[in-house]
């Protein structure tokens, strides 16, 4: 069912119109309806008394001179009187003289009784005293229905109806006018907010048909849809605008991606090809020197036999190659294990561990124990920190600058100074001695493999250890250098990068960090 | 004479109304109680002219001429009754009576030379008689028997030439009405 909400304002209209006409006269009619069924009902009561009393009057000869006939002509005359159900006349004794009756059979009436009474059927029966100078001469009993009063009503109803009909169809016709004015605005502005709404075409406008509150809501409706228009448009431009420099910016980072795609392509494919040539090299390097120790060892051992055996019992001159051999095995032995060694740094997959570096030193002292002690070597150092690496390759980096300072020492005993600082996110350590130093112009080279500044006659070595220490620093992504004059002692400096927390922070907790284990250790 | 439940009825009525026939309750009305009653509604739908009372202490007079019929019945239907104010008085005559001292002149039976009599009286007095020969003697009231009931009758003429002014209520109950 549809409900008043819903139906058209047209229809809205109709029932409000016809609603509050049927309030007005309903309320009106029922009003007076009322009002004069109270007066009609007075107006009865005060009638009808009246007129027994003229009956009673017009009776006194009668009852006086006891004439029933003419008593009976003068009620007769109360047919002309409809509503009159009954009227007696008694005499004083309670007799009846005359009596008149609507009804055939006629009612019991008698003269006792109350002077108004209302009987069955709505019938009100009214009693007097018939009275003459002063003295009763009998009772007059008359009896009247209210049928006036419904008929009354009924009629009163049907003129409510009536005018109500006639008012309902007036005002349809009277307002049919009114109505449009209201109406076809409002169905106007409707109908194209419909349209608006499916077409999206904001360049309808509503009809403005009057200068009223609908008017200036047809005027507002206008302005707004101008408005949208307006901004409509402005999104649209700046959507397309959007677009073009969306697909521009798509088109330059496709380029750009691809350009990226490939320099990244040919990076990975150097880094690959690198990688593979730096593992063939290490592998290469690994076997080399250790499937040459094997020879080697022999050729030493046979020597070092021929060497014992023969001594003496071959010419001096045979002594003396033997000898040259022995030696020349001897270091080739020893460039084979440096050569081993260097290539190891770096050659298994390390663990790196927060790493105390004054227990560094301490290892380092006790490695060293016999050379210090023969060269009267005076070791120190500062409070050092807690560095993330492999705390083997830290040890042999330590131990590598310490000899190195130990061998390289001139006519007074060796002073070597240990320090750490901190430079931002760096450690900066620095290994200082007092030995005879290092020319400038060779700074360089003293970290590459197997470059040595001096004969092997005036200090032993293969000319690796540094180049191991610079291996081992830059992996844990820091650098070397040194800093010297010639006779003047020399400064290696190296950095590693600080762990995030303070120095003080223990071993134990990094290794929780790193999920890495202090036993993993490598040789 | 007999009477009909009727007429005893409301003789008792009247009785009652007086209070001065407790004594004759038990007994049947006879014609001229119901006349003497009759005599005393008369007067009741009677309009006499202002001169006929010089004051008003002076009694409605009713005047038997002749020989009284009633005997002491009326005296008591009209003891303590008033008429406008007025008490009653009843008079018995032999002979005319004098210029108004009768406001009701009852004129008996055997009365003769009635017609002589009735212009000789003046115009305040109503007459009442017996019979309809009084009313063509020029008489206003006749009591007459009707299927042995007590009726009037009235000569409107009469009762016209008079002062003396009939309510329409009595006429409207007489038995037949002379003009």
């Amino acid at each position: 069912m549809r409900t008043l909400r819903d139906t058209p304002i047209r229809k809205k209209l109709i029932a409000i119109v016809v609603a509050t006409l049927a309030v007005a006269i309903l309320l009106a009619g029922f009003g007076i309806m009322i009002l004069d069924g109270i007066l009609f009902r007075t107006r009865m009561v005060r009638d009808f008394s009246a007129l027994t009393k003229i009956v009673a009057d017009l009776n006194t000869a009668t009852l006086s001179f006891d004439d029933p006939q003419a008593a009976r002509e003068t009620l007769m005359a109360l047919k002309a009187r409809p509503h009159v159900v009954q009227t007696c006349l008694f005499r004083t004794d309670g007799t009846e003289l005359a009596q008149y009756s609507r009804e055939v059979p006629a009612r019991a009436c008698s003269a006792a009784g109350p002077t108004e009474e209302i009987s069955a059927g709505d019938d009100v029966t009214l009693r007097r005293p018939v009275m003459l100078d002063g003295r009763q001469v009998g009772t007059v009993l008359l009896t009247y229905d209210r049928t006036e009063v419904s008929e009354r009503r009924l009629l009163f109803g049907a003129v409510v109806l009536g005018t109500f009909t006639l008012a309902s169809l007036l005002a349809f016709l009277l307002t049919a006018k009114l109505r449009g004015s209201i109406e076809l605005p409002i169905s106007n502005l409707a109908h194209t907010a419909a349209i608006v709404a499916e077409t999206r075409n904001y360049q309808v406008r509503a009809e403005k048909v009057s200068d009223d509150e609908l008017g200036l809501l047809t005027g507002a409706f206008n302005e707004m849809l101008s408005r949208i228009q307006l901004s409509d448009r402005e999104l649209r431009r700046a959507a397309e605008e959007l677009e073009a420099r969306v697909a521009e910016r798509t088109r330059e980072l496709e380029t750009e991606l691809a350009e990226r795609r490939r320099a990244e392509e040919a990076l990975n494919r150097q880094a690959a090809e690198l990688a593979r040539s730096n593992a063939d090299l290490q592998q290469f390097a690994y076997v080399a020197s250790h499937d040459l120790q094997e020879p080697l060892r022999m050729v030493f051992s046979y020597m070092n036999l021929i060497a014992e055996q023969y001594s003496g019992k071959l010419d001096a001159e045979a002594d003396e190659f033997i000898g040259y051999a022995v030696d020349g095995a001897r270091r080739m032995r020893q460039l084979i294990t440096d050569l081993l060694e260097y290539s190891r740094v770096g050659s298994r997959d390390q663990v790196w561990q927060p790493t105390h570096c004054d227990k560094v030193l301490q290892d380092v002292r006790a490695n060293l124990s016999l050379t210090l002690e023969e060269s009267r070597t005076v070791l120190t150092s500062s409070t050092l920190p807690v560095i993330l690496a492999e705390p083997a390759q830290v040890t042999q980096l330590f131990q590598n600058l310490i000899a190195n300072g130990i061998k390289f020492r001139g006519s007074e005993p060796p002073r070597i100074h240990v320090t750490a600082t901190r430079e931002g996110e760096w450690w900066k350590f620095s290994v200082a001695d007092n030995g005879i130093g290092i020319d400038p112009a060779h700074h360089q080279r003293i970290f590459i493999i197997f470059q040595r500044l001096h004969d092997r006659t005036s200090y032993a070595g293969t000319g690796i250890g540094l180049a191991i220490c610079n291996k081992i620093v830059n992996r844990l992504g820091g650098r070397i250098w040194v800093e010297s004059e010639a006779g003047g002692g020399a400064t290696f400096y190296f950095t590693i990068p600080a762990m995030n927390s303070a120095t003080g922070s223990g071993p134990g907790e990094f290794s929780d960090i790193y999920g890495r284990r202090n036993d993993q250790e490598t040789e | 004479m007999r009477l009909s439940p009727t007429r005893v009825a409301v003789l008792l009525g009247l009785c009652l109304a007086a209070e001065a026939c407790a004594q004759e309750t038990n007994a049947p009305p006879s014609e001229y109680q119901v006349k003497a009653a009759y005599l005393l509604n008369f007067t009741r739908f009677v309009a006499w002219p202002a001169t006929a009372f010089a004051d008003p202490d002076v009694p409605l007079t009713i005047c038997i001429l002749g020989e009284d019929p009633f005997g002491a019945t009326l005296d008591r239907v009209v003891e303590g009754e008033t008429v406008d104010g007025h008490r009653l008085a009843v008079q018995r005559l032999q002979r005319t009576p004098a210029s108004k001292s009768c406001h009701v002149l009852y004129v008996a039976a055997g009365e003769r030379e009635q017609a002589k009599l009735l212009r000789g009286l003046d115009h305040e007095t109503l007459t009442v008689g017996e019979g309809e020969g009084f009313l063509r003697a020029g008489g206003v009231l006749a009591f007459v028997l009707e299927d042995r009931r007590v009726r009037f009758s009235i000569n409107l003429a009469a009762a016209n030439r008079s002062d003396v002014k009939l309510s329409s209520k009595l006429l409207n109950v007489a038995r037949s009405v002379l003009k």
